[in-house]
């Protein structure tokens, strides 16, 4: 390889082309020639700056922008879809008065029911017999909310999943099934802020019997340094020293973000640290 | 979860299925405005654009084949936009002004002069004519292949890498002037 032809190569050397036969050839060539190995290095030098340029976020109305018009486009391409028959437009007007939300909609009906309840307990049950039959109803509205958080986190729209996600705040005792999800949204969702979130509401059930080591498992298997980061927290502030060998493991890979190994080494030390 | 391919999930767009495209907004917003953004440096326009990119795939869908690679085909949909933008204001993509914003990150782990070396080379960058800026975005921004950018701007491979060459020369001078003046 010559001066001039070392011109073309630079392009593919600087985009990952170093360990290939090209590469090694155009570093053949830069060891014997000064002025190219100047040219390239200042070269690399730019090429890593650029790449240290942080990404910047839009706005949130671009999402809500976007999800209007969306729905705008649907109806156009699907009018059959949002046609609406009079049952849907005296449901519809029911459903202007009725909360929209879930969760809102649950505890509505949970509220209802109770206050039926009581006042019909005030009058024919014993006190014992009452404090049973609204024990049942919450466990039937925590049942009822399980399932459709589970039927949340299912679907395509990130928005649905989110609010999959937010409703799991409302359970109390979830069972492996929830616990299972929320692991799943953690190591699958295609959406960062949606897996974050995921970690924000595993750390509401620390207590859960399986979850320490479920943890565990997902910490291996991330890659974006801002999970990575998250779940170190969780699982210290969980004090599980189990962590320990995780956390050594992580430490010798050669492409640890700093961040990361830095945050790895505090929560070593805080291990060691807390109680057993 | 079934993770789509983009291009099942255009398929699916394809065939009246529009809600769909929420799963390629949320793969594809951040890193269109990004190519938008560092083109123009205006927010408000670089969202609309985004935007407009969407509206382009549910307007184009009947004709999508699923030929080829499915972002290049979305990037070249961007830059169409894009020279439209610039065409229909006629504005001129260098942006001169020493002034312009960018931002400071929040990396409590960066020392003051990497933060300001940081702007120095989004400095340079903005400085350079919009053709040059392009090719490097595309290149290190959007982690196109060569062979993507050429399919995308209908040029050969190989003048697409000497741009690419003539472009970062261009960029290590402006930076090596920016740098002189500090």
């Amino acid at each position: 390889m010559d001066c001039d032809e070392l011109e073309k190569y630079i392009p593919d050397y600087l985009a990952g082309g170093k360990d290939t036969p090209l590469g090694k050839n155009l570093e053949a060539h830069l060891n014997q020639c000064p002025n190219c190995r100047k040219e390239v290095e200042e070269m690399n030098h730019i090429w890593a700056e650029m790449g240290k340029v942080p990404e910047e976020k839009p706005g949130v109305e671009l999402e809500q922008k976007f999800n209007v018009m969306l729905k705008a486009e649907d109806a156009k391409v699907n009018p059959d879809k949002h046609k609406e028959s009079v049952y849907q437009k005296i449901t519809g007007l029911f459903s202007r008065i009725w909360p929209q939300r879930p969760l809102i909609q649950f505890s509505m009906v949970a509220a209802i029911f109770a206050i039926g309840i009581f006042i019909g307990s005030s009058t024919r049950m014993s006190q014992e017999a009452h404090f049973e039959e609204v024990a049942r109803i919450e466990d039937k509205v925590q049942k009822l909310n399980q399932l459709v958080m589970l039927t949340l986190l299912q679907q395509d729209s990130p928005s649905d999943r989110l609010k999959g996600l937010n409703l799991a705040y409302s359970i109390d005792a979830p069972n492996e099934k929830v616990i299972d999800a929320l692991i799943n949204t953690l190591n699958e969702d295609p959406s960062v802020n949606l897996r974050l979130a995921a970690v924000d509401v595993l750390n509401e059930f620390s207590g859960h019997k399986s979850i320490k080591s479920k943890l565990l498992s997902s910490l291996l298997k991330q890659s974006s340094p801002i999970i990575q980061v998250g779940l170190i927290e969780l699982v210290v502030a969980m004090g599980d020293k189990n962590a320990a060998s995780v956390f050594n493991e992580m430490l010798k890979s050669r492409t640890l973000d700093k961040t990361v190994k830095k945050r790895l080494l505090i929560g070593l030390n805080r291990l060691q640290a807390s109680p057993a | 979860m079934l993770i789509l391919t983009d291009k099942e999930i255009m398929f699916e767009v394809r065939d009246g299925n529009i809600n769909k495209l929420s799963l390629l907004f949320e793969r594809y917003n951040v890193k269109l405005y990004n190519y938008f953004m560092k083109l123009c440096r205006n927010r408000q326009a670089s969202e609309d654009m985004v935007q407009e990119v969407f509206l382009k795939l549910i307007k184009y869908r009947r004709s999508y084949r699923g030929d080829g690679i499915f972002t290049t085909w979305l990037f070249q949909i961007a830059h169409n936009i894009f020279y439209d933008y610039i065409r229909k204001d006629n504005k001129n993509l260098s942006i001169e002004d020493d002034n312009i914003d960018i931002p400071d990150t929040d990396n409590l782990h960066e020392t003051v002069a990497e933060k300001e070396e940081k702007k120095m080379i989004e400095k340079a960058l903005y400085k350079l004519k919009g053709s040059d800026r392009e090719v490097l975005v595309l290149s290190r921004y959007m982690n196109m292949k060569y062979k993507e950018i050429s399919v995308m701007m209908d040029m050969p491979e190989g003048t697409v890498k000497f741009r690419v060459h003539q472009a970062l020369k261009k960029l290590k001078e402006v930076y090596q002037k920016i740098s002189d003046e500090v």
